[in-house]
Parts: structure tokens; C-alpha cells; sequence
């Protein structure tokens, strides 16, 4: 009975949550950016000498598409010299023609830095971030992955009397919201994903993609629900006594 | 059944202070990087956060709410 009155909070609380997104006065905000993230190269500061690889350079300002005073030494060359141009435009490339050579004025793109390349397999996103992509999808495959979340969220009610001390209960389901989170933001990665498709595929399971993320993450809560409700009587007496 | 509905109606307030909380400190940190900022920047980007951030709420209303059910309604 518990059980069943936790589903019916949770679904109310999710389909709130996914209903006020679709509200159309909350949409046009949703569709207007708040903030605008270029990935467009940028020129190297001014008034800041920059070393660039064995190039050093340095820029007076930026004005109207030129650069004005621009300095630039080669210090890989056997006789590192000094050259200024009081104006230079820039090219296409991204360089500046400073004393007849071409020197690179944009600063280069950043390389992302993999520390751990095999933390990929956790390259999934977490629940919210989902269901907000998901505003177009139709309504009943966002009820499906909702829905899909929140079995799995009620197999960790067992956590709430998992020992006898109330203290160490409100601990331990704070550890259990975090690894329910964590477990559906991995299985909802690329790698994993795929190696479940390719198994489920062998298996001959028609499903794939969100439909089996939903599938196993309730299958994972009904199996979780089920433990939980054969043992919750004897964990009950035992916390009475 | 009435200490049922009352839990699941006590879950609901619990929601509402969770939004609220949790999309205000949302909305005050992505209010830092936008160029207008202000008490209504940050409302703004508050009621922004909230829609995207409710999913969060609901998980951990329904994580206090394990506890209410299972100390506040006597059902075996």
C-alpha cells in the first residue's frame, strides 16, 4: 500500500514537473537563450605580450579589423629579431602580415583535456537534463522515461530502514539518491547504451535507444521493490522491537 | 487513508520549498554570467532553473518522503 501511494506521489511530482515545461507561456521563455556561446576564434589580448610556440607577439589595439602597433619575435630563429608593423590587417586564416611575414594573432582553440579516456563510459547526462531535451518528443515517451526513473527511485525505499539507527538510515539514502542518480546518468551513456543494444539486439529485443533505458531501469526498480517487499515485514518487527 | 493523503499533501509542500530553495541558489549562479544583472536577473533565471531543475526536486521530495511513509503511515 505504501509502495503504491509513493508511485502515485512520484507521479504526480514528475508530471508537474514535465507539464509546467509544456505550459506555452513557459515555452517562449525556454526558447529564448539567456546567454550566447561562441566558439568563434578570439584575437590574442592587447597590450599583453603572448607567447605562441616559439612565437612572441605583442598588440597595441584592435581597430576596425587591423591590429595597430603589432611586435612579433621568432625566437626559433638562429637570430631572434624584432618586428613591428604600426598597422596590419588580419586574414582570413586568422594571420597578421607584420614586416612581410604572416604571424598567427588568434588565439589557438583549446584541445579538451582527457585526464581518464576511460571515464567516457560515463558520458551519460543526468535525469533532468534529459527529460528538458525532451521538449518536443511526444508526451507519452516523457511519461515513459519519467516513469521509467521513478521505479527505479522506489527500489531504493529500502534504505529508509536498512539499519536500526534513524541517523544512519538518512545517511545511507542520501548515498542512495546520489548512486540512483549517478547509475541513471551512466546507463544513460553512449557506451553503455550500446552495450546493452548490441546484447538486447542478440537477444532479439526490439527495443533500443530511450525505450531500453526505460525498460531497465524499471525492470531494475520492480526486481529492487520486489526484495524490499519480502523482506520489509521482518525489518519492520525488527525495528518495533 | 487520510494519514495516507496527508502524507502525500505534507510531500507536495515539501516539493514546492525544495523548487524553490534549490532553484533560487540555481538561478543566482547562472545569473552571474549574464550581462544584466539585478534582483530580476536573478528571479529570471530562477524561474528558468526551476522548470529544468524540477525532475531534482521531485527525486529528493520523494526520498524524504520514503521516511514519511514508512514512520508516519502504520500500513504493513
Amino acid at each position: 500500500m505504501g509502495w503504491i501511494g509513493l508511485f502515485l506521489l512520484g507521479a504526480i511530482l514528475f508530471s508537474f514537473s514535465m507539464g509546467l515545461r509544456r505550459v506555452p507561456l513557459f515555452q517562449e521563455s525556454l526558447a529564448s537563450p539567456t546567454r550566447e556561446v561562441t566558439d568563434a576564434p578570439r584575437l590574442i589580448p592587447t597590450g599583453v605580450s603572448v607567447r605562441q610556440g616559439r612565437l612572441g607577439l605583442w598588440i597595441g589595439s584592435l581597430e576596425g579589423g587591423e591590429v595597430r602597433d603589432a611586435v612579433a619575435v621568432d625566437f626559433g630563429s638562429d637570430y631572434p629579431r624584432l618586428a613591428y608593423s604600426p598597422r596590419a590587417g588580419i586574414d582570413s586564416s586568422g594571420n597578421a602580415d607584420i614586416q612581410g611575414r604572416a604571424y598567427p594573432v588568434m588565439l589557438p582553440k583549446a584541445v579538451p583535456l582527457s585526464l581518464v579516456p576511460e571515464a567516457e563510459y560515463f558520458s551519460g547526462s543526468w535525469i533532468w537534463d534529459r527529460l528538458a531535451r525532451m521538449d518536443r518528443d511526444p508526451i507519452l515517451m516523457v511519461l515513459a522515461t519519467a516513469g521509467g526513473f521513478l521505479l527505479l527511485a522506489l527500489g531504493f525505499r529500502f534504505l529508509c530502514r536498512i539499519t536500526h539507527w534513524p541517523l544512519a538510515n538518512a545517511l545511507l539514502a542520501a548515498v542512495g539518491l546520489t548512486a540512483l542518480l549517478v547509475v541513471d546518468a551512466t546507463l544513460s551513456g553512449n557506451a553503455p547504451l550500446g552495450t546493452i543494444e548490441s546484447l538486447t539486439g542478440r537477444m532479439g529485443l526490439p527495443l533500443h535507444g530511450l525505450l531500453l533505458i526505460v525498460g531497465i531501469e524499471g525492470l531494475i526498480g520492480l526486481v529492487m521493490t520486489a526484495i524490499d517487499l519480502a523482506a520489509a515485514p521482518k525489518a519492520r518487527r525488527r525495528l518495533g522491537e | 487513508m487520510k494519514v495516507w493523503l496527508g502524507v502525500i499533501g505534507r510531500a507536495c509542500v515539501e516539493f514546492t520549498i525544495i523548487l524553490i530553495l534549490v532553484s533560487f541558489a540555481a538561478g543566482a549562479a547562472m545569473s552571474v554570467s549574464l550581462p544584466l544583472g539585478g534582483i530580476r536577473a536573478i528571479y529570471k533565471s530562477s524561474a528558468l532553473a526551476a522548470l529544468g531543475i524540477a525532475p531534482l526536486a521531485a527525486t529528493l521530495t520523494l526520498f524524504l518522503a520514503f521516511f514519511s511513509f514508512e514512520f508516519r503511515v502504520k500500513v504493513v
